[in-house]
């Protein structure tokens, strides 16, 4: 049985967007604070810290879940994909395309939050209605879009992502965590629209 | 988490969470999806749930605590089961759909990824959706300590709001019911302030059971967030027994949950409000249960 004492710190191995990681936790650290604070992972923001704005959203193997609550212990041998494995070999994700086509960004805080919640649906179901896609972010508050862009920037992408058939993007784990490698045009374009980091 | 120091322990097994659970009695706490936990730890120390607190006791790793299981007409649902795991079960959505229809209810997305339904029921807060919908099946929850198990109706787990009765050491490790048979229709009917996110600010689950005529043989009838134990109303139970319901039965039946919970909580102030949208989310539910969707 694994102990941790009050005060005690210990280690804990798990995967980050398809790196293995090694981080030292204490028993009162929650997921977040190892992504942000442990490995420098500030892409995932912390709204509320109790569950209810979605802000902090991540994938635990492969399922949305709030990462404010869950203990940093509880991660131990999973799995966790944050927004900075989304891009790959130096593009954006087509969810993160259509983000900024649709103009579903206006401060940006929620957005991390937003694509995974997301990201973990158009896994699940390539061809979501709007009421799903509603349902898929009914946990992730959104106070400047009121959402519409931000429905219609999850259906362009899950349009985009069936025409370039399966495995086009956002279903591997294969990169080490770190922040995501962008174009420079897009750089410009996320850096313009989005001030929350 | 929060400033105070807290300790925290992995147990492979039931019974090495038991004697952990034992030693540290009030000092300890079990810990599994976190969702209420988390929640708690970060507020002031409210309703007394962490004071004292040193250990979180995480049980999410012993094995056979999660999943869903029908033998001999009995649904068993392990502790561990998350509320996104019960209300897409198959099993559920047939054999009690009323339940899969509130685990669906429960929080969002995220919360219904980590929340199980051990949580739900042992965290015994008065807004709890599953608790309700288990009540209206009349479930059974097993609690397991060092000396073996015992199994208890899920209403005799409640001491009051956020408080159960386990002792220290014992473990909540399944729930389990009676399939709903062919002949029985359910509802759970929850009223928020809005659609997701949403504690329940009422609800009520109700089962009914007819036979060929239309008459009602069964009917269990359970509202949420309203009375001070979670609790069948049995008087409005009974103006539905042995009538083929018709309108006004059904508004009756309404009416009578409303103006028990009154009696059983007093007029407070939100009385006003509560006892009008109780009747109402209670009309809606019973009749869903016979099979018409009202508003």
């Amino acid at each position: 049985m694994r102990e941790v004492g009050p005060g005690a710190r210990t280690t804990i191995s798990f995967k980050v967007n398809g790196g293995a990681v090694e981080v030292e936790v204490s028993a009162e650290d929650r997921l977040i604070d190892v992504l942000r604070e442990g490995l420098r992972l500030t892409g995932t923001k912390e709204g509320c810290g109790i569950g209810e704005c979605g802000a902090c959203t991540v994938l635990l193997d492969g399922k949305p879940v709030n990462s404010c609550l869950v203990p940093a212990l509880q991660v131990e041998g999973r799995e966790v994909e944050t927004v900075e494995g989304l891009a790959k070999d130096g593009r954006l994700h087509p969810l993160q395309e259509a983000f900024i086509e649709h103009t579903a960004v206006q401060c940006g805080f929620c957005t991390p939050g937003m694509l995974m919640a997301a990201a973990a649906l158009l896994r699940e179901n390539p061809d979501p209605t709007r009421e799903d896609i509603a349902r898929a972010i009914s946990g992730n508050l959104c106070r400047c879009t009121g959402y519409h862009q931000i429905m219609s920037a999850i259906e362009s992408a899950a349009r985009r992502m069936r025409a370039q058939g399966p495995g086009a993007s956002g279903a591997g784990t294969s990169e080490p965590p770190g922040a995501p490698v962008v174009s420079e045009a897009s750089r410009r374009e996320i850096h313009s629209r989005d001030s929350a980091d | 988490m929060s400033p105070r120091k807290l300790g925290y322990v992995v147990p492979e097994t039931l019974r090495e969470a038991s004697e952990f659970l034992r030693e540290h009695a009030e000092h300890a706490r079990v810990i599994a999806g976190g969702t209420d936990v988390l929640v708690q730890l970060r507020r002031r120390p409210e309703r007394g749930r962490t004071d004292g607190l040193r250990w979180l006791v995480d049980i999410s790793r012993i094995r056979g605590l999660a999943g869903v299981s029908s033998a001999s007409g009995t649904i068993r649902i392990g502790a561990l089961t998350t509320h996104e795991e019960i209300a897409r079960n198959p099993i559920i959505r047939k054999g009690a759909p009323l339940l899969a229809e509130a685990c669906a209810s429960v929080g969002s997305p995220q919360i219904r990824a980590r929340g199980t339904i051990g949580g739900n029921i042992m965290n015994a807060s008065p807004a709890a959706d599953t608790i309700p919908a288990l009540v209206a099946l009349s479930a059974r929850v097993r609690l397991s300590d060092l000396g073996g198990t015992r199994d208890i109706l899920i209403t005799d787990i409640f001491e009051g709001p956020y408080r159960n009765l386990a002792q220290p050491g014992e473990i909540l490790v399944e729930v389990y019911f009676d399939v709903l048979p062919p002949t029985c229709r359910s509802a759970f009917v929850k009223l928020g302030r809005r659609e997701a996110l949403a504690i329940a600010r009422l609800s009520c689950a109700v089962v009914i059971e007819r036979d060929g005529a239309g008459r009602v043989v069964r009917a269990a009838i359970a509202p949420g967030a309203c009375l001070p134990m979670p609790a069948r109303v049995s008087s409005a139970e009974e103006i539905l027994v042995g009538k083929v319901p018709d309108e006004a039965t059904i508004d009756a039946a309404a009416r009578e949950v409303a103006e028990e919970m009154v009696r059983r909580t007093g007029v407070r102030w939100s009385t006003d409000y509560k006892k009008p949208a109780l009747e109402a989310i209670a009309r809606r539910a019973i009749w869903r249960a016979l099979g018409v969707n009202v508003e």
